[in-house]
């Protein structure tokens, strides 16, 4: 089966060509990074490792680059997508378990920080504790960590999936759409690497960031 | 409840009606019914439907806060304004982001053919 990578990028000038030379040495060669409007090297540094590289004229979030990566990977032909995250938080190591339940038949893996011990700042575990918790009084659906990055879909799912908002709030909204569509899924523990990098990025997950997510899903519609 | 008019019953059945479908369309989950944009429907036509059949409710209101009768209903009318006006900016606001999106992506997208053929032509140049 056909596995595209699909990693949306912004502002990871420092990190994507590591992200990117990650995933080739794991053995991923159908890799599609989306620069999301980056006002530094992103887009050039993805560019030189050779992998197919599509840029966001302005930004327009995290769930608009997810929503251009898989349209792409639709277009190459790809059976399973994977999405995984741009800042070099995530283990390519991970992605083969998540192929293996693939394989297994669930429609949708979903990484999860929270099945593994291993250090995560308490801000991050308390918003997206809340997050979680919201996630499932607004969609029914409950799972161990709705804000992971690091998922991977069958065709039939990123098929199915339709999701509507561009920023972070992506993440939940393609939960309610597992749900919805009764796809079936499976979470599989993921190593995170929280760097200094990735803990002084302003738009990480924290309670705060959580909280205006909250806000947004309230929002802009169920 | 005394003298109820035919008024009053028109009122309250539009505003049932109103709120009732707000209901199946936020229960159905449709996309853009909010939970905010239907506490709100439901609040002001609630409201509308509870002054209609018990307008003593609105006699209480402004012996409560001390509002002149023409007063009370000029600030009654500027809210619904003010609602409407609001959630015609939200939906426009929605939907004019929403157009900047698709136009950004599918810009991001041109020539995807032309990127893929490339990129393995020069991947077998490597091979090579």
């Amino acid at each position: 089966m056909k596995t595209a990578v699909v990693v949306p990028a912004y502002n990871e000038g420092k990190v994507i060509g590591s992200v990117i030379s990650d995933l080739k040495k794991s053995g991923y060669v159908h890799i599609i990074v989306v620069d999301d409007g980056s006002a530094d090297e992103t887009f050039r540094q993805a560019k030189q490792a050779n992998v197919l590289v599509f840029r966001h004229k302005i930004n327009r979030g995290k769930g608009a680059a997810l929503k251009t990566g898989i349209e792409a990977a639709k277009r190459i032909g790809a059976d399973i997508v994977v999405t995984f995250d741009g800042d070099g938080q995530h283990d390519p190591n991970d992605i083969d378990k998540m192929i293996d339940k693939i394989e297994e038949g669930y429609d949708v893996v979903l990484g999860s920080r929270y099945l593994l011990k291993q250090h995560i700042p308490c801000v991050r575990r308390i918003g997206n504790a809340l997050a979680d918790i919201f996630t499932f009084l607004l969609y029914g659906i409950w799972v161990t960590d709705s804000q992971s990055g690091l998922r991977a879909y069958t065709r039939k799912a990123f098929d199915i999936i339709d999701t509507t908002s561009d920023r972070y709030e992506v993440e939940s909204e393609a939960l309610r759409d597992i749900k919805r569509y009764n796809l079936s899924y499976t979470e599989v523990p993921m190593h995170v690497r929280y760097t200094k990098y990735s803990l002084t990025k302003t738009t990480r997950q924290s309670i705060w960031s959580g909280m205006l997510t909250m806000m947004r899903l309230l929002i802009s519609g169920t | 409840m005394n003298n109820i008019t035919i008024y009053q019953i028109i009122l309250a059945v539009i505003s049932v009606i109103i709120i009732s479908q707000r209901t199946i369309r936020f229960l159905r989950r449709e996309k853009a019914q909010s939970l905010f944009k239907y506490l709100t429907f439901t609040f002001i036509w609630g409201g509308i439907a509870l002054i209609a059949l018990f307008p003593d409710i609105a006699h209480w209101i402004r012996r409560t806060f001390g509002f002149g009768d023409n007063f009370n209903t000029l600030i009654f009318i500027a809210f619904v304004i003010l609602f409407v006006l609001f959630f015609r900016l939200m939906s426009i606001i929605e939907r004019i982001e929403s157009q900047i999106t698709d136009i950004v992506r599918k810009e991001a997208l041109k020539g995807i053919e032309k990127k893929v053929a490339s990129l393995s032509s020069s991947s077998r140049r490597k091979k090579i």
